[in-house]
């Protein structure tokens, strides 16, 4: 795509190709598909070998660990955060085609709501350390 | 946990869905109080567990809308910067305020939703062209007729200011916003309603995860009664878009009404100590 195309992109600025909105559609339902699948799958295997479940999730610095140790609550967790991280990846994909389609407005505003979450987790790691 | 009490939550999820769904309003509003008035499930795990909820449901609710172009995503991230530091805020107040007060605040956003549904004013014609300092002029295809539907977002201000509202509403309760934030874009913004569904649907998502971090962090989630529920509201949102075709609009409304005011009530007088879940 030549510089002259991308500039009139730019300045028509529609919201699918700007913001690629269809590429997000397929991430969300990829992500929410593996999400539930192993959350769920983690509350069954964890039901039945258990008997009950546990109710914390897991430091998601040890779900790794507790995988490869068979800790099926720890794909519970994993499955969770495979959810939480799907309006991430929707925001990083948009902020990243707008550099790429120098759509500055679609930078500006997703960049804008990134920050905003990324700073909800020094938020939450000070809670934690708080409460 | 009990496995009998993983069904309970699990059917509560599904039915709170199945009933939001029919009306268009997503699980998170119902399944939050039920599970705290009926299955005596503490407010902040409830709370937390629907934030997560929303996360799923947003995402599963977003893909159609957002293959369709019906998503206006330039309005929803201009919307979702102030939506989404209210949210923040929302969030700090479910770990810091006492039980009771989130119940009674719950149990009044509960009836004023009840309130506007049974008032609902119509919507305003949707402007096609004028002013659009930002570009957020957006058309999607006519699911109905042939043609796009072109329209311009109003009273940009205004939008933005109230919208904060409904990021507050969903931190603190741990709902979508949905309900707030779909007539401010229809009836103040004259945002067409399948658009404003849609933005609404996709925003909830981001706004729901900056409450759900915090809360994660305060170690407010409980997998036991977030993982039931978000099976049962994936259950119940697929089966409640099919009957809800089937079911007369005014009678599902007038059920809703009902079950929001039940609700409100039973909410405010858990918090105030009146009534409590028996056993």
């Amino acid at each position: 795509m030549g510089e002259e195309q991308q500039s009139a992109d730019a300045a028509s600025d529609p919201p699918i190709a700007a913001y690629n909105a269809g590429a997000v559609g397929w991430l969300y339902r990829g992500i929410s598909v593996a999400g539930i699948l192993m959350a769920v799958g983690g509350v069954i295997a964890e039901v039945s070998i258990d008997g009950e479940m546990k109710s914390g999730l897991w430091p998601i610095a040890e779900v790794p660990a507790a995988i490869a140790a068979g800790e099926p609550s720890a794909w519970t967790t994993l499955g969770i955060w495979i959810l939480l991280t799907g309006p991430v990846l929707a925001l990083m994909s948009m902020f990243f085609t707008g550099i790429r389609r120098r759509s500055w407005s679609a930078v500006i505003l997703s960049g804008i709501v990134l920050t905003v979450i990324i700073l909800a987790i020094p938020t939450m790691s000070w809670i934690q350390g708080g409460v | 946990m009990s496995t009998l009490l993983l069904v309970a939550i699990a059917l509560t999820g599904f039915f709170a869905a199945a009933l939001g769904t029919m009306v268009g309003m997503g699980g998170g509003t119902f399944v939050v109080p039920i599970l705290v008035v009926a299955l005596g499930i503490d407010v902040r795990a409830a709370i937390a567990a629907g934030a997560i909820c929303v996360v799923l449901t947003s995402l599963k609710g977003s893909e159609t809308y957002l293959k369709e172009g019906m998503v206006n995503m330039k309005l929803a991230m201009v919307l979702e910067i102030t939506t989404i530091v209210a949210a923040v805020i929302g969030a700090m107040v479910v770990i810091f305020a006492p039980e009771a007060a989130l119940k009674v605040i719950f149990g009044l956003v509960l009836g004023v939703t009840g309130l506007f549904m049974i008032v609902d004013p119509k919507g305003r014609a949707t402007v096609r062209s004028g002013p659009d300092p930002l570009g957020l002029e957006a058309q999607y295809d006519r699911p109905t007729k042939p043609g796009k539907r072109q329209y311009v977002p109003q009273k940009l201000r205004s939008g933005v200011g109230l919208n904060s509202l409904a990021g507050l509403t969903a931190g603190m309760l741990g709902i979508g916003g949905g309900a707030v934030q779909v007539p401010i874009m229809n009836k103040l913004m004259k945002v067409p309603m399948r658009a404003a569904v849609a933005t609404s649907t996709f925003m909830v998502g981001m706004t729901a995860l900056v409450s759900a971090l915090i809360y994660t962090g305060a170690g407010l989630v409980d997998v036991a009664v977030t993982v039931p529920a978000m099976a049962g509201i994936l259950v119940g949102s697929a089966m409640g878009s099919n009957i809800g075709t089937q079911v007369p609009e005014d009678l599902l409304k007038r059920i809703l009404v009902g079950v929001l005011f039940v609700l409100a009530v039973m909410m405010i007088a858990d918090g105030v100590g009146i009534w409590s879940v028996p056993g």
